[in-house]
């Protein structure tokens, strides 16, 4: 390709920067437009799947449970209003599981009042009411919310091939944009036009690629790892036999006192309804649309449904994830900045003395023994998430907004539950930041003595650039790059070590899960739906690590340094 | 072999070798060291079954670092007595830990850094499209806490090895041998999900070697693929792996003893027994020290294992990775 395209541009010589700044723009538009015209037709076809338009003809029974619980609603007004029980039975006339559904429907609305009147047409449709006849109907049919259909794996299919077109379009197009402007510097190059102040400069082989076309290349990763994140997940729970995955459909209103018996026929039959004998792939995009639909599964240790029990306990993590985050990352960079900027002087000896002893020390030991004497004994730093406020935030003068208590208590105008958080704060970030901080700033000091010594630090030296323009401008924004990359290839142990020191320090975050997962009965719901739900967590913080990197040091964008 | 006389010239690295030598030692003699009872259990933990006491007592003759109290919860592995107010002894523990931990962490180092440094070493070989898929595969693995593959392989594969009310189960073949191998959890959940930063360092060398000269000439002499891989690539970029396997072995420990610690189930038994002194660490009036003997000298043992580690990659790396001089 590049030859081909030599020739024209070759003999263009001199006067080629106009056209080509023209195309370059064209280009862009391209880039774009690919882009939002991927995504556009993904979520086209995604979204009328997720949220059907109404159409007319449908049967009762393919209402989904939102539209069934407003339909019931609608007949028990009905009901009350005429006290006529025919003509509810007429309307459900070629509906023979309308009791059962009216009966789950009650179980399952948030509802009590409307409960209380779909029992009472339930007794009025079958004259036994709810309790006896979700016991008959319990082994002759288990529905695990929304059926999915050939027609739902063939759409997710389609969706996944979406995904990989656009991204192997938006591949395409950046890189015909990037050889188009090697092509263009290396015509200056040869023209004798080439300037220093140019956008493009020729490094080696390697040629700068624009930055927002490196930010739709990484946005439009995340949904490819996430693939194969969720592939890799459900290849380890392949594993296990029929039996244990079918308990991913338990159906959420089994009850907990359940025969042995019975509990095996409910597996079976879900084992039968759902495919599990099936081939992998067909099981993995099974389960994939369940969760993107949001059926995350039940689980019947927590008694309640995966997605909303992850969500409801994020916050605690995610607080106690960004603290950190903004803890360690200035600190970690100052310090081995510094260090690296000085070394070998006494501080810079002291400096890894300290790296050293911090990597060295398990962060659990430590927590409580931190614990002991700042809360214990000195009575500073209190573990758990908040103080007295407890009972005042459930009131309604407190907003959640966020979730975030430290924020929160901001928007709320209640200084004092921010520093009541904050105080809660201090000794889970320190000795969670403890460890990153270690790394990090040894990565930056290595850096740093690796970028000192370069031939342009030199010269800037010689030019006269002032100390202080000297470190910051040309030292530092250089050394950043590894240091940055190394945290948000991190971002994952830095959650695991969240996890841990949740524990010790009595958040509820969502390694509450985790361990009531591990030390109850086996629950591959949860288990699993934990599993994508921290790579959904870790793969933003990921990405914004990423741009940030990027903006700060432009080299990152190349795709070597970035694979 | 200039770099190594220019590794043995640093005191510190004399200082690692040291430690990790103190800790082979110990491993290797640890029935001379404190000779384990002979009944086919566990020799890592020696059951004080006359103390039935319920806090852990203090150093005494016989018990050179005190013991502590047996934690309730079940842990496999680990033989579960007729009563719980059994005490653990400390040194005999801090004696036979060395073993497990080294066990632990050689082995996971050993094989997800020879699995990773030949992931990068082809993709970056190969490189092109080949290239780019696998390393978004290993992409996607980084996304991946393992504290969710830990649970995960646990709850799906290991939990069916054992019966909750420790009723036989029957095994297939592949199951008694992980189950007698003491493969567990832990330990798969790290081989899976730590071999990615050797295959992307290694990538990044091997995919600058193979446009270097000799790579060319010897490819142009008509050597093939795994050749160059082998003899050419691999012992050139394989210095900045040695440098990250060596820090990982003390990070690795670390962190399973920190999962152990907090309630997933191993066989690190320096972090078992930590897990009966956890109580103990928040001790009466904020003094921390109360119970020292419960978690200081286990601690201790981690925190010198994990820094003769990291001194070792430190003084490695001094010498032998190219970038670092």
């Amino acid at each position: 390709m590049t030859m081909e395209s030599t020739k024209p541009h070759f003999k263009g010589g001199s006067d080629s920067g106009g056209p080509v700044d023209e195309r370059r723009k064209r280009r862009w538009i391209i880039i774009v437009a690919v882009a939002i015209g991927g995504w556009a037709v993904g979520f086209f076809v995604f979204g009328w799947w997720l949220a059907p338009v109404a159409f007319e003809g449908a049967t009762l029974e393919q209402l989904n449970k939102a539209d069934k619980e407003r339909f019931f609603s609608a007949l028990t007004e009905l009901y009350s209003e005429e006290r006529d029980p025919n003509h509810i039975q007429a309307i459900l006339a070629d509906w023979p599981a309308a009791a059962v559904e009216i009966c789950r429907t009650a179980a399952e609305t948030g509802d009590e009042f409307l409960a209380v009147r779909l029992t009472a047409l339930a007794t009025e449709l079958n004259g036994v009411g709810c309790m006896q006849l979700a016991y008959r109907q319990f082994d002759e049919t288990v529905e695990t919310g929304r059926q999915f259909t050939t027609t739902g794996i063939l759409i997710v299919a389609g969706l996944f091939m979406l995904l990989v077109a656009d991204f192997w379009l938006i591949r395409r197009v950046s890189r015909r944009l990037s050889s188009s402007r090697r092509q263009r510097a290396k015509d200056e190059a040869l023209a004798g036009v080439a300037d220093e102040g140019s956008s493009t400069h020729v490094i080696g082989r390697v040629v700068r690629a624009p930055f927002t076309s490196y930010i739709l290349r990484r946005l439009a990763a995340i949904p490819l790892t996430l693939l194969i994140v969720t592939a890799v997940i459900y290849a380890l729970i392949m594993i296990a036999d029929p039996l244990e995955r079918a308990s991913l459909y338990l159906p959420p209103n089994i009850p907990t006192y359940m025969t042995q018996e019975r509990m095996e026929q409910v597996i079976n039959q879900i084992v039968e309804e759902h495919g599990l004998d099936d081939p992998y792939p067909v099981q993995y995009f099974h389960w994939l649309a369940n969760l993107i639909q949001g059926d995350w599964g039940w689980s019947p240790n927590l008694q309640d449904d995966v997605l909303p029990a992850l969500l409801r306990r994020t916050p605690v993590t995610l607080e106690l994830t960004l603290f950190a985050l903004l803890l360690f990352v200035p600190l970690g960079f100052l310090s081995g900045l510094r260090a690296g900027w000085k070394a070998n002087s006494p501080g810079d000896h002291r400096f890894r003395i300290a790296a050293f002893i911090a990597t060295a020390l398990p962060p659990f030991v430590l927590g409580l023994f931190m614990l002991s004497i700042f809360y214990v004994g000195l009575g500073w730093f209190p573990p758990g998430r908040t103080g007295f406020f407890t009972l005042s935030l459930n009131s309604s003068t407190f907003e959640n907004y966020t979730g975030l208590l430290t924020i929160d208590g901001l928007l709320n105008g209640r200084l004092d539950v921010t520093l009541d958080a904050l105080r809660h704060l201090v000794l889970p970030v320190f000795v969670l930041s403890l460890f990153h901080w270690a790394t990090l700033s040894r990565i930056t000091r290595a850096s740093v003595i690796e970028v000192k010594d370069q031939d342009y630090i030199m010269a800037a030296r010689a030019r006269g650039v002032k100390p202080r323009a000297l470190l910051w401008r040309h030292t530092f924004r250089n050394a950043i790059g590894p240091g940055i990359t190394a945290t948000a290839l991190s971002v994952a142990a830095l959650l695991t070590g969240v996890f841990v020191i949740e524990r010790i320090f009595g958040l509820h975050g969502l390694s509450e899960l985790a361990i009531l997962g591990m030390q109850s009965t086996p629950d591959a719901a949860l288990a699993l739906g934990f599993a994508v739900y921290t790579a959904l967590i870790v793969l933003p913080i990921m990405f914004i690590l990423d741009v940030l990197g990027a903006a700060l040091n432009p080299r990152a964008l190349s795709d070597r340094e970035h694979r | 072999m200039t770099r190594w006389r220019r590794f043995f010239r640093y005191k510190q690295n004399w200082l690692a070798l040291a430690i990790i030598g103190l800790f082979v030692f110990v491993a290797l003699a640890a029935p001379w060291l404190s000779p384990a009872e002979e009944n086919g259990e566990d020799p890592a933990y020696l059951e004080l079954r006359d103390e039935r006491q319920q806090l852990p007592r203090p150093p005494r003759p016989g018990s050179p670092l005190g013991s502590v109290p047996k934690p309730f919860l079940a842990i496999p592995g680990v033989p579960a007595g007729e009563g719980h107010a059994y005490q653990w002894d400390i040194y005999h523990t801090l004696v036979w830990g060395a073993r497990s931990a080294l066990r632990f962490g050689l082995s996971v180092v050993l094989i997800t850094a020879s699995f990773g440094i030949l992931v990068g070493a082809i993709s970056g070989y190969l490189g092109g499209a080949i290239e780019g898929l696998m390393m978004r595969v290993t992409d996607a693995f980084l996304v991946f806490p393992i504290i969710a593959a830990v649970w995960v392989l646990e709850r799906v594969v290991f939990s069916r090895f054992t019966d909750p009310f420790g009723l036989p189960v029957d095994l297939s073949t592949w199951q008694k041998l992980v189950l007698n191998l003491q493969i567990d959890a832990i330990w798969v959940g790290f081989i899976l999900f730590s071999w990615m930063p050797y295959a992307r360092i290694t990538n990044t060398t091997v995919a600058n070697l193979r446009q270097s000269d000799f790579v060319v000439a010897s490819r142009a002499m008509g050597a093939s693929g795994w050749r160059i891989i082998w003899g050419h690539l691999l012992p050139n970029a394989i210095a900045p792996s040695i440098v990250l396997a060596a820090r990982d072995i003390g990070a690795v420990v670390i962190l399973a003893s920190a999962l152990i610690f907090i309630g997933l189930k191993g066989r690190l038994s320096w972090a078992v027994v930590l897990v009966g002194g956890r109580d103990y660490i928040i001790g009466m009036g904020g003094n921390p020290l109360s119970y020292w003997w419960t978690f200081l000298p286990i601690a201790l043992a981690i925190i010198l294992f994990s820094l003769g580690w990291n001194l070792l990659g430190d003084g490695l790396n001094r010498t032998h990775n190219p970038r670092a001089n």
